[in-house]
């Protein structure tokens, strides 16, 4: 008894943590004012720091014009006045020219049917399924959003050109620094809200806050946009610090899409456990309900047949399947069985051995299985070695010239690839006009690699036939590489032939976020990373620009796309000047003199690029078939990512039926050579 | 039997000695000199241990010389053999499915110590101008110059013995001999293996490939598509830098009218018939098997058979740096243990329970992350065979303990204590081999452990190095790539057939060493 006396009074403490009290709802219109607020102040330094800048730089110099544009640009910034503006229709100005885009060619096929079921698969069931914050860029965000809501402008998939989305028009002012929208009145979320002009600056503000934890979006923002200003439900303008072309719009805000405020009641401290099983509607047909998330087997997408897009032009024709179901499956080799089976009805077999050897079965003979291989025009991975810069053995010009003749990529292409892929030009490619066609890949020389690594220094030769400084430095290096099958074939068959060139290639194969981190991190020799990039400009400031290699201290600044830490004066000027230019043209000059430089500082070893897509299908899976638009369109990088597919379900029941009674159709190989880019 | 094992361990260690001098390497016994090479100039964060590597030639010699010496004095100086230990080896052979084994286990690590002799790409001897090199026993890289290639492309490359072979074909004073299989288990990349088929006569339904050489199937010149051995589909050709410069249509066996598209040089006609009517069907890796290549090749183009033959050789590898490793760690710790009692007992038995309940895969995982991709790459095998040793050799602890723990309550332990014998004396003279018994037995067991680990260790990817051919690999791969179902069952029925095996062997020695046979309890 006297026991429970001493410990009972230690049974009242219990252990309890304060709750953090904090303010639930959107907080959009507290938020307003603050962030106003901070943007003068920071509007303010900048300007300092440019007017510090322009006094100490000699007049009429280059970095004079520079220093100039800078000051001019910030001081506009401060004259436009508040970052978000709530003004009136009475606020536009006077002769703006609305355009709509309507007249440019659609992108679909009008045969399309509604209906049926589509199924495939992803590697990894996401770890969220937010749009935006911590881990969601590694998520399914492309299924569930990106690919499947409208921003406020498209792009038109055949011609580049910009069509509506969000937007029914658009016009610009008369400097191209402030662009306006007016937004559809029937636009609406996928649970039936009204989408209000208002929206967009939520998005932004969502984006921007602290609770998101995106330093991406918090920099992005701040700096390419300098004002988001609404006129009226409908009515909003975005203007940029430098004008910019309709291309360029759409290149910077195209897919941004409205956040709806309803959805973010909850918006706080805990954003990112609070909504990370959540989907957030949004303005696409497709909707997620609850019990279709299964975790880590499934996602399943619905249709919401009174989608306000069901109608519009460029949109009517496509997202035509009623359900899209996601399964998870790690292994493709599964995936490809699971297809065969008729459990998938799509599978990639744009590999070789999977279009030569894989998918030549009896059910692609008997037709119920068609095969599709599409040449596209879309911008191509950067397939290749890159190099990092940082590292004191890659430091001389000799040594990487020589490795980039010591890499038979080309027996690569034969041996892995069947000879079907091409040999990648350079960094850049896919972008019409704004790659550069004097830059060619250095071939394949052992000869010329030994003479390069010879002036290098590396004039003697081992027992083990590696080439050696004659103080025993040997020459190796660490290339980094994703431990998927694929990837471990390539890299054995470079590492064999760079041997007969006196170089050793250490292998080291890891997980690929691993790769991508440390290459992110500038942590590796050489590294084979590749990033999917998007039309229609690229990005050459991420990945050249001094700033995101080394910081003020002159430490190496982690987590950005410069993985050479490429540091040069000329480069950087080059890469802003064409971040800012909305003339075309001198886009195009800037773009292929820093290519040119790239070749010649032999930074990149440009491996294989593949210019089409392959798909083996079941044969209810149709695609479109027009004048313009055969299979699909060209700017479209897998052709299902367009949704301008449709599942034919009177066609399933009959495949169906034939395979059971042994009927056959006539083999179909399409190979739609329409797009094709020599 | 001993006296033999011992003399030609002394011999060599002398040998591979003598032929490092000479700047040679032999079949296995030059293993420890070849890991020096390879390793030596490696920075590793120890002086000690980079001295260590650099000398492993020498310091195996040297373990070799001392390991043989003391097997022909302790013959020498022994008695007659103990008949109990007769007995039980006559035992042993008595049971033929154990001894059989065996015999066939010994055999294979003959088989695996021949090393370069039968399989590999260099060649044994190469005539040229009338002298006579051998560039599979010389460590210097031998090049395409010294055997006559002008051709500047390659004359500084390391020579391809089997072209070569096939170029001094005609020639009169110059032949290359090559080993019995002339592929590497690892890094020889066979491009892609070509079967001469008739398409009409086989009904063929697939690629039909014409090639500009026979020995060059990645260089392929025109390639049609046969359903039921008819032209149907597209046609395709390259011209002989790799461009593919023709494309056209077949319906029904016949070209299409129109449907030829020649973007090449010269003349379309010349272009089709730049290459025999003869056609293959070629294989890319990995590759259907054919005469030349009776399993196929992996993935990565190696040779299947090349391949299990070099995970056959670092089984044995494994096996024999990790055995002793552990059964030494083991032994030692066991018989203290069981010697001491008490709270030495207490206290190791504690460690032990703790180092078990680490989880392994965890710790190989992180260390396979951590560790640098240079040391990774020359010293991962060993790197590996640490780490599980550093788990292994707590298995037998517990049965020496017992052991012990059973003999020191004997009197002739007692005897010798009171006679004066120290620690280890009573260790290892009167405890351990009446321990034997256990140990033996348990031998084969833990090969049999150590080969499965390894096979998991490789199958998940945290394995071996690239360069180390391993049926664990062999296995994953033949798993993603069930449409070569070669490449599995040759990894299975291996591992399936060594493992088996050893089991034999163990259950025969175990039959063999049961003690109940001789001992009479009172």
């Amino acid at each position: 008894m006297r026991w429970f006396l001493l410990i009972f009074p230690l049974m009242l403490f219990s252990c309890q943590k304060e709750e953090e009290a904090y303010v639930a709802g959107l907080g959009f219109d507290e938020f307003v004012p603050v962030f106003n607020e901070y943007m003068k102040t920071w509007n303010a330094e900048q300007l300092q720091v440019a007017r510090d800048e322009l006094a100490k730089v000699e007049a009429d110099t280059p970095a004079a014009k520079d220093a100039e544009m800078k000051v001019a640009r910030f001081e506009r910034r401060i004259a436009l006045g508040d970052y978000y503006s709530f003004k009136t229709p009475a606020d536009l100005p006077a002769d703006l020219e609305w355009k709509d885009g309507l007249n440019e060619p659609e992108d679909s096929d009008p045969a399309a049917k509604k209906g049926g079921v589509f199924r495939y698969y992803v590697a990894s069931f996401p770890p969220t399924l937010r749009p935006f914050g911590p881990a969601s860029n590694s998520g399914m965000r492309g299924e569930l959003y990106d690919e499947v809501q409208l921003g406020l402008v498209a792009l038109n998939r055949l011609n580049s050109s910009v069509i509506p989305a969000t937007a029914q028009k658009w016009a610009h002012g008369p400097n191209k620094r402030t662009w306006y929208f007016k937004i559809h009145e029937d636009a609406a979320y996928s649970d039936g809200v009204e989408v209000e002009a208002r929206d967009f600056a939520v998005a932004a503000y969502l984006r921007m806050s602290d609770y998101a934890n995106s330093p991406f979006y918090k920099q992005y923002l701040r700096e390419e946009i300098a004002q988001i200003a609404i006129y009226d439900e409908h009515t909003l303008s975005v203007t940029f610090p430098e004008a910019k072309s309709e291309l360029g719009m759409y290149n910077k805000i195209g897919d941004f899409a409205p956040s709806p405020p309803h959805f973010y009641e909850e918006f706080g401290p805990d954003f990112e456990e609070r909504y990370n099983w959540k989907h957030q509607p949004n303005t696409g047909p497709y909707v997620v309900r609850e019990g279709d998330v299964d975790k880590g087997v499934s996602i399943t997408l619905t249709r919401n047949k009174n989608w306000w897009g069901n109608d519009k032009r460029f949109y009517r024709y496509r997202y035509n399947p009623d359900k899209i179901v996601w399964r998870v499956i790690r292994d493709p080799n599964k995936g490809f069985e699971l297809f065969r089976a008729g459990q998938l009805d799509m599978a990639l077999v744009s590999s070789p051995k999977l279009w030569y050897e894989k998918s030549e079965i009896s059910k692609v003979y008997d037709g119920y299985i068609e095969r599709h291989w599409w040449y596209n025009d879309f911008p191509r991975p950067q397939f290749g070695v890159e190099m990092n810069l940082d590292k004191a053995k890659l430091k001389d010009l000799n040594v990487r010239l020589g490795l980039a003749h010591a890499l038979n990529y080309d027996k690569v292409i034969k041996v892995q690839f069947w000879g079907d892929y091409n040999r990648l030009p350079g960094f850049v490619d896919g972008f019409g006009d704004f790659v550069n066609p004097d830059v060619k890949p250095r071939e394949f020389s052992p000869q010329k690699a030994r003479e390069y690594f010879a002036k290098a220094g590396f004039t003697e030769e081992g027992n083990d036939g590696i080439l050696r400084k004659p103080d025993g430095t040997k020459l190796e290096f660490t290339l980094s590489h994703y431990a998927i099958k694929t990837y471990a074939d390539i890299m054995s068959i470079l590492k064999t032939e760079a041997r007969s060139a006196g170089v050793d290639l250490i292998l080291d194969g890891k997980d690929p976020s691993i790769v991508f981190t440390d290459a992110m991190d500038k942590k590796f020799e050489l590294t084979t990373v590749a990033w999917s990039v998007q039309p229609p400009y690229f990005a050459f400031y991420e990945y050249f620009h001094s700033r995101n290699a080394y910081d003020e201290q002159g430490n190496i600044k982690p987590k950005t796309n410069n993985v050479f830490a490429y540091n040069d004066p000329q480069m950087d000027k080059w890469v802003e000047e064409y971040r800012q230019t909305s003339d075309n043209e001198l886009k195009k000059e800037l773009a292929h003199k820093i290519q040119q430089q790239i070749y010649e500082r032999g930074v990149f070893v440009p491996g294989w690029k593949r210019d089409f897509e392959r798909v083996a299908c079941w044969r209810w899976m149709r695609w479109p078939n027009t004048e313009t638009v055969r299979f699909c369109p060209p700017v479209v990088s897998y052709p299902y990512e367009h949704y301008s597919f449709w599942i034919d379900t009177e066609m399933q029941e009959e495949t169906l039926e034939a395979m059971r009674s042994g009927e056959t159709f006539p083999e179909v190989q399409n190979v739609v050579e329409k797009y094709r880019k020599k | 039997m001993k006296l033999g094992i011992g003399l030609s361990l002394i011999v060599a260690s002398v040998a591979s000695v003598l032929a490092d001098r000479a700047d040679l390497k032999l079949p296995t016994i030059s293993w420890g000199y070849n890991f020096a090479r390879s390793a030596g100039d490696l920075n590793l964060p120890f002086e000690s241990l980079e001295w260590l590597v650099s000398n492993s030639g020498l310091i195996t010699a040297i373990i070799l010389f001392l390991v043989g010496a003391w097997f022909v004095l302790s013959k020498l100086t022994s008695g007659p053999p103990n008949p109990v230990t007769m007995r039980k080896i006559q035992r042993f052979k008595a049971i033929k499915r154990g001894y059989y084994s065996f015999l066939i286990l010994l055999g294979l690590a003959g088989l695996a110590s021949l090393d370069q002799l039968i399989v590999g790409k260099e060649a044994l001897a190469v005539k040229y101008n009338g002298e006579w090199q051998f560039p599979a026993f010389t460590t210097k890289l031998e090049k395409n110059k010294d055997f006559g290639i002008t051709d500047p492309a390659r004359t500084d490359l390391e020579p391809n013995y089997r072209e070569l072979k096939k170029e001094f074909a005609n020639k009169d004073d110059a032949s290359v001999i090559l080993p019995l299989r002339p592929y590497n288990p690892t890094q020889d990349t066979i491009s892609a293996l070509a079967k001469e088929i008739d398409p009409d006569e086989s009904n063929y339904s697939g690629l039909g490939t014409r090639l500009y050489s026979a020995e060059q199937p990645e260089s392929p010149h025109l390639r049609f598509t046969y359903r039921k051995g008819i032209r149907q589909g597209d046609a395709q050709g390259w011209n002989k830098e790799g461009d593919r410069v023709y494309k056209a249509k077949y319906a029904d066996g016949l070209l299409v009218k129109g449907s030829e598209e020649w973007e090449g040089e010269g003349m379309l006609k010349d272009f089709l018939s730049d290459t025999k009517e003869l056609e293959y069907d070629v294989s890319y890796p990995p590759s259907e098997p054919k005469l030349s290549h009776l399993l196929g090749t992996t993935s990565q183009g190696d040779d299947v058979i090349a391949y299990l033959y070099g995970g056959l050789q670092v089984n044995f590898q494994a096996a024999i740096i990790y055995i002793p490793i552990v059964y030494l760690i083991g032994i030692t710790v066991g018989l203290l243990m069981g010697y001491f009692g008490g709270w030495f007992d207490l206290v190791v038995q504690r460690i032990i329970e703790i180092l078990s309940n680490i989880p392994f895969l965890f710790l190989v995982i992180i260390i396979t992350l951590g560790v640098p991709a240079q040391y990774k790459d020359r010293l991962g095998f060993y790197l590996i065979l640490g780490i599980l040793a550093i788990f292994g050799w707590m298995g037998m602890t517990y049965l020496m303990r017992t052991s012990a723990l059973k003999e020191k309550a004997r009197d002739y332990i007692a005897a010798s204590r009171v006679i004066g014998a120290g620690v280890p004396r009573i260790l290892f003279r009167h405890l351990l081999p009446n321990s034997v018994a256990i140990l033996v037995t348990l031998v084969p067991f833990s090969i049999s452990g150590l080969v499965l680990s390894l096979t998991a260790l490789d199958y998940l990817g945290f394995g071996l190095p690239v360069q180390y051919a391993s049926w664990g690999k062999l296995l994953k791969d033949g798993l993603s790539s069930l449409s070569s179902p070669l490449l599995v069952t040759s990894a299975f029925s291996c591992l399936v057939i060594m493992l088996v095996l050893v089991t034999f062997v163990g259950e025969a020695i175990r039959e063999a060493f049961d003690p109940k046979k001789y001992t009479y309890y009172r």
